[in-house]
Parts: structure tokens; C-alpha cells; sequence
């Protein structure tokens, strides 16, 4: 039976048997995020290590480089350089390391309501009744969307809940419609004949 | 949009173990790869997007991941991790880890296994 993982992180962590090892593969994938990060960002953007070079003036050896170094040999001009290549805007942010997950998402709500407000202030500014339109077009999508993301956690949580109490049963239960010659069959209802 | 899940065969499990206890090195260096790769993949979606040197392109959609970019100090066997992303269902299937010498016949195994 083959088995599943998450992530390789997850699996170097299941299949080794030696602790350092095991301790040694997971350092060197920490050590590496924002490199693979500027990996992905090259990939996102369809270039190819040696379009990216030839658009930062470098060499192609010093694209498979950076995204392959470790994080600390990375500097703010790297960072800065790629963001332009590829047309992006470099933001940095630092948060306490004993920053809870859910006062992370408590911060990402105050951040949506703030760029919410922002875009609404731009609507009532401009009294265009196309950009009206568009933000409330918007509105009601992301409404959908993050009403969506919420239900999605819950559905998973009450899968749990239902798990460790030993219980299978489907979130919503459809009974299949009535079958009417069953139910004659059956002598439930009495035939019109 | 569905998140991949990695799958391990059992061939991929033994030859790991076998990897981790006689080549560690290089393991280390084709999982560091392997991540880039895994990360790339569940945020972009689709194979096709992610290039790069170390991934090789084999027939019928198999990919082989090399050691490239490993410990510098130390030389590296050429080793290969060969996979097969099956984009329909979302599953980056491990198959197996071999080098240069068993290329040949890891490949037909990849083949005979997807």
C-alpha cells in the first residue's frame, strides 16, 4: 500500500530512520524557504533561469544559485532585483515569533477590511457608477469566497468531531426521493385502483 | 483548486532507506530538490510551469530529480529520483532512486509502473 504525504517535510520525517539524518534534511529545507520561494516566482512568471539572467544582466549560473542558497546568503538587492525582473513589488514584514495562528488570521481580517475601506472610499470618490458597480461586483465575490474558506475549515472540523466520536455519518443527510410502487408494494399507501 | 498529495510506492520506501543509510548526501541533495520542486507544484498546480535544471524529462511524463546543488565540499553520485506527476488526480507518485549506472532499468521500471 503506498503511502501518503502532505508534503516533504512530512515524509523525510516518516520514512528516515536516522535521527540526524532526519534532523539534517529538515535544517537544510528550513534554511532554504526564500530561495525557494524566488524558484517559484521565476516558475509563476514562465521564465526560464536563463530569460531571468538575461533580464538581470547576470548569468544564468547565478539564477540557479539563488535559488538554491541558503536564506542568510541572500541579500536585500537579490530580493530587490528579482521583485523588478519580474515585475513585483518586494514587501518585507516581521511579526513576533509567539504570534498565535489564529491572531495571524485576526490580522488578515483587519487587513481586508482595511483594503475594503479603501476601495469603497475610492468608489464613493469618484462617483463612477462603472467603478460602483465593479467594487460591488467584487464585494459580493469575496463575500462568496471567504464565506466559502470558513465553511470549508467547518465541514473539515465537524469530519473530526464525527471521527473521534466513532461516527460516519454525512454532514447532510438528502433521503432519496419516495418511491411510490415500494411503497404500494409494501401496502404503506393504498392503491388508487 | 485541490492540493497535490505526495505518494510513496514501496520500491521508492526501500530504495530511500537503502539512499539514507549508504548515500546520505546524496538524498539529502535530491530532497532538497524534491521540496523545491513539491512546492512549486502545490502552488502553481500543473508540471508543466516548473523548470529548472535539476528535473529531467523522461518518457511518458516521468520526471527524474537530480542531485544538483548539493553539499559542495563533498562529490556527488549522480543519483535520480524518478516520479510521475498524474496531474488528472493530483498525486506526485515516488517511484524509485537509482543512479547513473541503473538509469536503464529504473526507467523501465517507471514505465511499467504508472
Amino acid at each position: 500500500m503506498d503511502r501518503e504525504f502532505k508534503n516533504v517535510s512530512d515524509m523525510i520525517k516518516e520514512l528516515s530512520t536516522g535521527q540526524e539524518f532526519k534532523d539534517d534534511s529538515l535544517k537544510l529545507l528550513r534554511k532554504k524557504k526564500l530561495s525557494k520561494y524566488l524558484f517559484f516566482l521565476r516558475c509563476e512568471s514562465n521564465f526560464t533561469q536563463m530569460e531571468l539572467a538575461e533580464k538581470l544582466g547576470c548569468s544564468q549560473g547565478r539564477i540557479s544559485k539563488l535559488e538554491n542558497t541558503h536564506d542568510e546568503s541572500l541579500s536585500v538587492k537579490d530580493l530587490l532585483d528579482y521583485a523588478k525582473a519580474l515585475d513585483l513589488q518586494l514587501e518585507v514584514g516581521f511579526r513576533k515569533k509567539s504570534v498565535k495562528l489564529t491572531d495571524l488570521i485576526k490580522y488578515h481580517v483587519f487587513k481586508i477590511d482595511n483594503c475594503l475601506r479603501r476601495l469603497t472610499s475610492l468608489a464613493k470618490e469618484k462617483q463612477d457608477k462603472a467603478i460602483v458597480e465593479g467594487v460591488t461586483k467584487f464585494c459580493i465575490e469575496a463575500l462568496a469566497n471567504i464565506s466559502n474558506l470558513i465553511l470549508n475549515s467547518l465541514v473539515d472540523l465537524k469530519k473530526i468531531e464525527q471521527r473521534t466520536q466513532g461516527r460516519t455519518v454525512d454532514l447532510i443527510h438528502i433521503s432519496p426521493p419516495i418511491d411510490e410502487n415500494l411503497l404500494k408494494k409494501e401496502n404503506l399507501i393504498e392503491s388508487k385502483e | 483548486m485541490p492540493t497535490w498529495i505526495i505518494k510513496a510506492t514501496n520500491r521508492y520506501e526501500k530504495d530511500y532507506k537503502d539512499y539514507e543509510k549508504k548515500r546520505p548526501n546524496e538524498l539529502i541533495a535530491v530532497l532538497n530538490n524534491l521540496d523545491t520542486y513539491c512546492n512549486a507544484l502545490m502552488k502553481l498546480g500543473h508540471p508543466l510551469q516548473i523548470k529548472a535544471g535539476f528535473i529531467h524529462h523522461e518518457p511518458k511524463g516521468i520526471k527524474a530529480i537530480d542531485q544538483k546543488g548539493g553539499k559542495q565540499k563533498v562529490k556527488l553520485e549522480q543519483t535520480r529520483l524518478y516520479m510521475y506527476p498524474d496531474c488528472e488526480n493530483k498525486i506526485l507518485r515516488l517511484l524509485t532512486i537509482g543512479n547513473k549506472s541503473s538509469q536503464k532499468r529504473d526507467i523501465k521500471h517507471c514505465l511499467d509502473n504508472i
